[in-house]
């Protein structure tokens, strides 16, 4: 079975949560543990907290996330920033820092992500994956 | 889950028991009302967060950005409880160096329970 879910959603705080509870419950309906759904809610979450702070030149982004009996690989994408594009060398924030560690979480928790610019749009993809086989 | 938060005084400590989910959406709210409280005078928090159901980056930058202004007045932040999924985040992102995660709120306000707040 495969199941995509796609949602475009305005560039708000309230999004964050509407976007996970969204995905959390199909995945749950698919019988998903516990565990595994609770590791994509916080990446994806993560993921839009990231566009939500930093891509203000987005009113909206868009969360895609394709589901079969092995994966879920999820892309957020924004329609650009103001400032530097997503800029992360794989390390941690410094201790003492109050922002900078939502990448740090999405690697520790999901796989294969990767952060890249759009093709010949403004804008950036947060991608990522996690094996439903727990 | 809705975000909500009450506290109490136990001693010398103030005990803030969050609920719910903490991200983007609703770590304003608790930045705001931690400043408050610390403004109000409470000098040793301790954060349970035993009903947390979802803890993100943001509310880790709140409790960071709250830890430096108690210290800067000799305070204290102590956090405690949580599932382990919430616990979980502290690890990765090794922030039990700075503030210590009891177990329970009365592992954090015992007095040998208190973590030393060192730079």
């Amino acid at each position: 079975m495969k199941v995509v879910l796609e949602m475009t959603l305005p560039r708000d705080a309230g999004s964050a949560p509407l976007a996970r509870h969204t995905l959390d419950a199909s995945l749950r309906g698919l019988g998903v543990t516990f565990d595994i759904r609770a590791d994509i809610a916080l990446a994806l979450g993560e993921a839009c907290a990231n566009v939500i702070q930093h891509a203000r030149a987005s009113r909206e982004y868009e969360v895609r996330a394709h589901v079969d009996d092995r994966r879920c690989v999820i892309d957020v994408i924004d329609g650009g920033r103001d400032t530097d594009p997503v800029a992360w060398d794989g390390t941690g924030a410094p201790l003492n820092a109050e922002h900078g560690r939502g990448l740090q979480l999405i690697q520790a928790f999901t796989e294969e992500l990767h952060i890249k610019d759009r093709a010949h749009k403004n804008g950036a993809i947060v991608h990522f994956e996690k094996s439903l086989a727990g | 889950m809705e975000f909500s938060a009450g506290h109490r005084r136990y001693g010398e400590h103030t005990i803030v028991a969050l609920t719910g989910d903490i991200d983007v959406h609703s770590s304003q709210r608790l930045r705001e009302l931690l400043i408050e409280l610390v403004g109000a005078g409470s000098r040793r928090l301790v954060v349970d967060l035993d009903q947390v159901t979802f803890l993100d980056s943001t509310g880790l930058g709140v409790f960071v950005g709250i830890f430096h202004r108690l210290r800067a007045g000799n305070g204290t932040l102590a956090i405690a409880g949580g599932a382990p999924r919430v616990r979980e985040v502290f690890h990765v992102t090794q922030l039990t160096r700075i503030f210590p995660l009891h177990e329970t709120v009365e592992d954090a306000v015992r007095p040998a329970g208190e973590g030393v707040l060192e730079p």
